[in-house]
């Protein structure tokens, strides 16, 4: 007998007793909230003219471009014949939820890839002029072989970057948005079909984009031991208050507008959600990861407390946020296949270690991203040379402080 | 323009054109023409040879093993199901080159495929967990293969075809629903929905079967149902003594701790001294009463307008 027999429930259709999608299928609308997110806040800084953003926008967009160069490999792992997941590009079916994921993915993609080349081109012109051999030649190479640098360029490239942040605002909505659309569409699961899977799977890719950038702007700083710049930070924080309280009271609201309904869905999701999933939802995802963020963000916010404690309320809060948005995901993704379209059973879904789809390789995809990063970090500043961490960057390419190597040599 | 943005521009559309270059070449030919699917894949389908026969194919030679299958329960399932399809082998037969075998040793594996325990399975199916059937009739070799006990052609020893068997209704046996087997000793809470059981009908039988040695075994043990529609299916029964001996002969592989073991009916009939008339004594002839259960006793639950009838004397028949 299978060892899945003790934790069903009830009656469960036979087709329902396994766990399709997977943590992979957990990871992938994560990611790619992420890539949402860290977009969202470069373009506080480009479009919206958020100044204090401005240590942080550029890291944002190459962190945005790097998320999204891994947002399908979850689902690449996911596919037994992943080789085929070509076809939705090369043979799109109108029909097709997925194929329009790939079509609205490419075309954030090149928007992304142009928005961040331009970005870094002033400082690619640099380090080619500076540089010597290989080096050289690498970013020449990425400079296209022009390394005109005068006030017009600037001016061109702020405007076209300007303008592709603007279009990438949209698209990058639909990007998620869409992710909460393949779920939200699913009509034959209450837990999943509702209108408002499109606008919270949107609100948390930004809540967790903004937490990835916190965490990492706080990691970074402490990694190089250069002061935390404290006006930044406090907006991105704001900016997280703000957007974390909106897309908890969405959660909040999706479920209880069933529940106050009544229709005849409410029963078993309600045992869903205090039976199945009250540890990861009501425990994880509403009490620790929601309710304590909140009074942290709130707390900093309104009682401005001393720089050493607000670091830690924002960082805490911003790792617990990451959390939040994770365990959400998970809850939507396995919850919804926990309950059996006979209304009347529930499955469990425990996650394997080792295999394809498990624990360790869904940790090796989320830490891929990060690894990028830092490589890409290795070869160009993320943060302008104004900055702590520009300085930082600069003083290390300048061989004063070789304490994280290269890639191609100083 | 400045100059590299010329070369990103000119660079997007090479890689655009590359692109489109290869969506052209890798879009199979004929895609879209009738649906979104491939035109051609409906020819080459066609053009493909058969290489199951069906087993009229294979009666035409293995008559025996025909008609042995044409009696059991898996009359419904093709040689080559089992035994992997025929073309090659059918060829070779009828033509003069090299012969060409079909697969015969089944594994446990191969059993398993379609009788191995899963939750997916209809509960009326028959189903084992290995470790748990061999225990139960005491097998001590894990590694014995179905076939050392069961005729894959005719695994129950049927003596008549399956689509004779009696025709009966529904049953529903405590385990159909409940995965424990203690289930079946518990009583039923009220309230609990009401299933049509063998001791409905049967109760005199199967009160005295709990008496016997067999006590242990479900009803359908001996007596498989075999599901045919929403309501109702077909009750097999044998009176073969090959279906007892899949249990009770004596084998290399078994243990006799747990079930009386004879070496072989003729065998057990000689040491008990049967005269010539009894040597074609089947085993319920002798052990039906003693060790199953009694043979009368088919009592039908009366309906309570037939019980009031009863009792009050009126409405009863002349």
């Amino acid at each position: 007998m299978l060892p899945v027999v003790p934790s069903v429930i009830g009656y469960v259709f036979p087709n329902e007793l396994h766990v399709t999608w997977t943590v992979m299928i957990v990871l992938y609308p994560y990611i790619t909230g992420l890539v949402a997110g860290a977009f969202i806040v470069s373009s506080l800084y480009h479009i919206f003219g958020r100044e204090s953003l401005r240590p942080i926008a550029r890291f944002a967009l190459v962190s945005s471009l790097a998320f999204l160069l891994f947002a399908p490999l979850p689902l690449l792992l996911h596919l037994g014949r992943p080789e085929r997941a070509f076809n939705i590009l090369i043979t799109p079916s109108k029909t097709s939820a997925m194929a329009g994921f790939g079509i609205i993915y490419l075309t954030y993609l090149v928007i992304v890839v142009i928005e961040v080349w331009l970005t870094l081109r002033e400082d690619m012109v640099h380090l080619a002029e500076s540089r010597t051999g290989f080096a050289r030649l690498f970013y020449r190479t990425l400079t296209l072989f022009d390394t005109t640098i005068d006030e017009k360029t600037k001016a061109f490239d702020h405007k076209v970057a300007k303008f592709l942040a603007a279009l990438g605002i949209p698209v990058a909505c639909f990007l998620h948005g869409y992710v909460g659309f393949l779920f939200g569409s699913i009509k034959a699961n209450p837990w999943w079909s509702t209108p408002l899977m499109f606008v919270i799977f949107l609100l948390s890719a930004i809540v967790s984009g903004i937490a990835v950038l916190v965490f990492l702007f706080y990691f970074v700083s402490w990694l190089r031991k250069v002061p935390i710049d404290r006006a930044c930070v406090g907006t991105l924080a704001s900016f997280l208050w703000g957007f974390m309280i909106v897309d908890v009271t969405l959660e909040l609201l999706e479920v209880l507008s069933i529940a106050y309904q009544q229709t005849r869905e409410w029963e078993p999701l309600q045992f869903l959600i205090l039976h199945k999933l009250f540890f990861t939802y009501v425990v994880v995802q509403l009490l620790l990861c929601s309710l304590v963020p909140f009074l942290f963000l709130a707390f900093n916010a309104i009682a401005k407390p001393r720089e050493k404690l607000s670091n830690v309320l924002v960082f805490s809060s911003a790792v617990l946020l990451l959390v939040q948005v994770i365990s959400m995901r998970w809850n939507v993704v396995i919850g919804g296949q926990l309950l059996s379209k006979s209304f009347r059973g529930y499955t469990t879904y425990v996650p394997g270690l080792w295999n394809k789809e498990g624990l360790v390789v869904a940790a090796v995809v989320f830490i891929v991203p990060f690894i990028l990063l830092r490589f890409v970090d290795g070869v160009i500043s993320l943060f302008p040379a104004d900055t702590p961490l520009g300085a930082w960057w600069a003083r290390r390419a300048a061989g004063k402080t070789p304490a994280v190597p290269a890639p191609f040599g100083t | 323009m400045p100059t590299y943005a010329r070369r990103l521009f000119v660079l997007l559309v090479i890689l655009f054109a590359i692109g489109l270059t290869v969506r052209t070449l890798a879009v199979p030919k004929g895609f879209g023409e009738f649906g979104h699917w491939r035109a051609g894949a409906l020819a080459e389908e066609a053009a493909r040879t058969p290489t199951l026969q069906g087993k009229k194919v294979c009666a035409q030679c293995h008559r025996a093993e025909f008609a042995a299958h044409e009696l059991g329960p898996h009359v419904t399932v093709q040689c080559e199901d089992c035994h992997g399809s025929g073309a090659k082998h059918v060829a070779s037969e009828r033509g003069s080159g090299a012969k060409v075998a079909m697969f015969r040793h089944l594994k446990q594996a191969n059993c398993l495929a379609c009788h191995g325990q899963l939750l997916a399975r209809p509960k009326l199916f028959p189903t084992i967990d290995v470790k748990q059937h061999f225990a139960e009739v005491g097998v001590k070799d894990p590694k014995t293969r179905c076939q050392e006990c069961h005729n894959p052609h005719n695994p129950l020893f049927l003596d008549h075809p399956v689509a004779e068997a009696r025709k009966h209704p529904l049953i529903h046996p405590c385990t159909d629903c409940h995965f424990d087997k203690s289930i079946r000793t518990r009583p039923m809470p009220p309230g609990h929905v009401v299933t049509f059981q063998c001791k409905d009908c049967h109760a005199a039988i199967v009160a005295d079967f709990a008496q016997k040695a067999h006590a242990s075994l479900d009803c359908t043990s001996c007596h498989p149902f075999r599901r045919e529609s929403q309501f109702s299916g077909v009750i097999l029964k044998t009176g073969n003594p090959k279906f007892c001996l899949m249990c009770h002969e004596s084998h290399p592989f078994k243990t006799d701790a747990k079930i009386p073991l004879i070496v072989s009916l003729q065998g057990h009939l000689n040491d008990l001294g049967a005269p010539p008339e009894d040597m074609t004594k089947r085993c319920v002839d002798c052990h039906l009463q003693d060790a199953i259960h009694q043979t009368q006793g088919l009592s039908i639950v009366e309906t309570p307008a037939e019980a009031a009838g009863a009792k009050g004397g009126s409405g009863a028949k002349p």
